[in-house]
């Protein structure tokens, strides 16, 4: 299907070739500015994990295409330009131009994703913005690697940067680059993955400035337009064919990090035409930890659900989100007030909304829906200074998690959570780039995945070493007391969970024994030294329909590859009593 | 009938204008508009539409209206 495909009953300004060609033009744009951002990045959150985002927008703010990166940031950034611009004003960019801006409360996901935005001009006319937001490894926080599992404010989450000039008509603006770099304790690294942005800013620039130059500034403008309102009209479509109705869904994020107890979130969603309402009224209020959402983040993480349940071919731009409104209650933990700390909201109150969406709709639409996912980033945060080279190092360090069964399939195994689409660092890379670990395990998880008819994705462990005097660590991680939940007679997947082991001690404990944090998933500034162990275990996903019918020949898959242990297909599956019966 | 207005920004005071249907902070201009009997703020003309055909119906009069 071509991005004009259901435009026939609307005035067509340019033809549908003309639209495909521009629209796959933008959106290999994106593409390339990722690439470009992958391979000239000093730190492995950009080369390796690839958490960053690539846009392309018009001078009023409006996506015109973006790239298949991180799903939170393309949902946020939207919100970050246009912030900036109405902070700015138009009239203050000039050619060469780039701003930076990382405040969540003024639109960004978090503390630690920096956008980067750069005008375009063709003939001295602004024509559109290029941006891209990355999450820098490290932002200057209470502890190194950005996200503090127990911050209580946002300033202990690092520097915030309002939306300024970081380059001014094509030269540094030194006072900047100085302010923000003193406040990083990587700033070589932080200065490599800024150019790297930067890099991918003026090729996409390049890229436009090609474009009019062969079609006109009045194709590429007008193309614009139409591709939005083409995608509006197409996700309409997708949301007509959902049942007409108000569905709601609960869930909660577990703890805080800081105190006991759950943070309730409620959805409810209402399908009218066209329209859809996404409505947390009821939710708990905003915690004193850093789980909270933003208005952005939240309001990414329904863009995200419905972007998994329609149509892949709709041009993801701005049309997309128009049918969409996102009632969020100020106060509250999908949208707290400042100075609320914010750094997990994005890493893992996000998918839970995300998969919220997908516990709503799991009746009216079962064919498009998926059991919950394991539903944390699993962040891992660490520092400390190499002794090879005295330079200091940091490192946010992804982890996959099993995804929910589907209607037709098994959910994944280990993969990013839903919101981030990003990678996890391999071993060779981790433990070169890093001194302060060995890897002594990586694995799946037998039992992880959620049973089911189509069981969930299997989570998996990780164990390592520490080989280093010390090293600073950190955690932000989730679904460690809470089950990811299964669906239309599907089973929850397996929790996850935190263990260290002490040097010369045998015994796995978690960290709230060993080291008295508040929650044994969230926190900060822990200090390991040379021998001490981590094991790291993902959650699995939840399961999608009735384990009983889920076919023999999967289970027997299952069992050979060792992902179901035979007392769990028993159990769950009723394995051995079918053979059983078969057999006398 | 509504309004647009410029929401003042200043070094000290940058965090923006609250929308009384979504909850979002608006940056740049809002929308004023007459609704539940008080003037309230809006990302946007649809929003202030939202609020009487959606918000009220669904939830009510806001408690500080009460």
């Amino acid at each position: 299907m071509t991005p004009s495909q259901g435009a026939t009953d609307a005035p067509a300004a340019l033809d549908p070739v003309t639209l495909t060609v521009l629209d796959n033009y933008l959106t290999s744009t994106c593409r390339d500015m990722g690439v470009t951002m992958m391979t000239t990045a000093y730190s492995p959150i950009f080369n390796e994990s690839l958490d960053f985002s690539c846009v392309i927008f018009d001078p009023r703010g409006q996506m015109l295409a973006q790239a298949e990166f991180c799903p939170s940031q393309i949902g946020t950034i939207k919100f970050t330009v246009e912030w900036t611009i109405a902070e700015l004003g138009l009239e203050a960019f000039e050619q060469g131009d780039v701003v930076i801006h990382n405040d969540p409360y003024r639109g960004s996901g978090h503390v630690p994703e920096h956008m980067l935005l750069r005008p375009v001009f063709w003939e001295g006319e602004l024509v559109a913005f290029v941006a891209n937001v990355a999450h820098m490894s490290e932002v200057g926080a209470k502890t190194p690697g950005g996200l503090s599992g127990d911050a209580t404010e946002i300033f202990q989450e690092g520097l915030l940067i309002p939306p300024v000039k970081i380059k001014r008509r094509g030269e540094d603006v030194p006072d900047i680059w100085k302010m923000v770099l003193a406040n990083h304790r990587t700033p070589r690294v932080t200065y490599g993955d800024f150019h790297a942005m930067m890099a991918s800013l003026e090729l996409a620039e390049r890229r436009l400035h090609a474009l009019i130059a062969e079609q006109g500034l009045d194709t590429f403008t007008a193309g614009g337009d139409e591709l939005i309102a083409i995608a509006e009209r197409r996700m309409r479509a997708e949301i007509e064919e959902i049942p007409d109705g108000v569905y709601r869904f609960e869930d909660a994020i577990e703890d805080d990090g800081i105190g006991e107890g759950s943070f309730p979130m409620k959805l409810e969603l209402t399908i009218d035409g066209s329209e859809v309402i996404a409505d947390f009224t009821g939710s708990a209020r905003q915690a004193v930890g850093p789980v909270n959402a933003i208005y952005a983040v939240t309001a990414s993480a329904i863009y995200n659900a419905f972007l998994h349940l329609t149509d892949p071919t709709i041009p993801r731009n701005e049309g997309c989100y128009r049918p969409f409104t996102i009632v969020a209650p100020r106060g509250t933990i999908v949208n707290c007030e400042f100075p609320a700390p914010v750094a997990g909201g994005n890493t893992e109150t996000s998918p839970r909304i995300t998969d919220m969406v997908f516990g709503a709709l799991a009746d009216a639409i079962p064919e498009r829906v998926v059991a919950s996912c394991g539903g944390t980033s699993s962040p891992f945060l660490f520092g400390g200074r190499d002794a090879r080279s005295g330079e200091p190092y940091a490192h946010f360090h992804f982890e996959g998690v099993g995804w929910g069964g589907r209607h037709d399939a098994d959910g994944n195994d280990m993969i990013v959570t839903i919101n981030g689409n990003c990678r996890n660092t391999p071993v060779e890379v981790f433990e070169t780039r890093y001194p302060a670990f060995r890897i002594e395990s990586y694995r799946l998880t037998t039992d992880s995945g959620g049973p089911g008819t189509f069981r969930g994705g299997l989570g998996g462990e990780r164990i390592f070493t520490v080989t280093v005097a010390e090293v600073t660590v950190g955690a932000l991680l989730n679904r460690m007391r809470a089950d990811p939940w299964g669906t239309l007679g599907g089973a929850a997947g397996a929790r996850g969970g935190l263990w260290v082991r002490r040097a010369g001690n045998g015994e796995w404990r978690t960290f709230v024994e060993e080291f008295g944090t508040a929650s044994p998933s969230k926190f900060s500034g822990v200090t390991l030294h040379d021998g001490d162990q981590v094991k790291i275990v993902m959650p699995g996903g939840g399961g999608y329909g009735d384990p009983r019918k889920r076919d023999r020949e999967r289970v027997e898959r299952d069992i050979h590859e060792g992902f179901v242990g035979i007392e769990a297909a028993r159990e769950h599956y009723g394995y051995e009593l079918e053979r059983d019966g078969a057999d006398g | 009938m509504g309004e647009w207005r410029d929401s003042e920004v200043t070094y000290l005071q940058p965090y923006r204008v609250v929308c009384a249907l979504c909850g979002q902070l608006v940056p740049g201009r809002y929308w004023l508009e007459l609704a539940a009997g008080e003037q309230r703020i809006f990302c946007n003309p649809d929003h202030a539409a939202k609020y009487e055909s959606y918000w009220l119906p669904r939830h009510g009069q806001p408690e500080a209206s009460r």
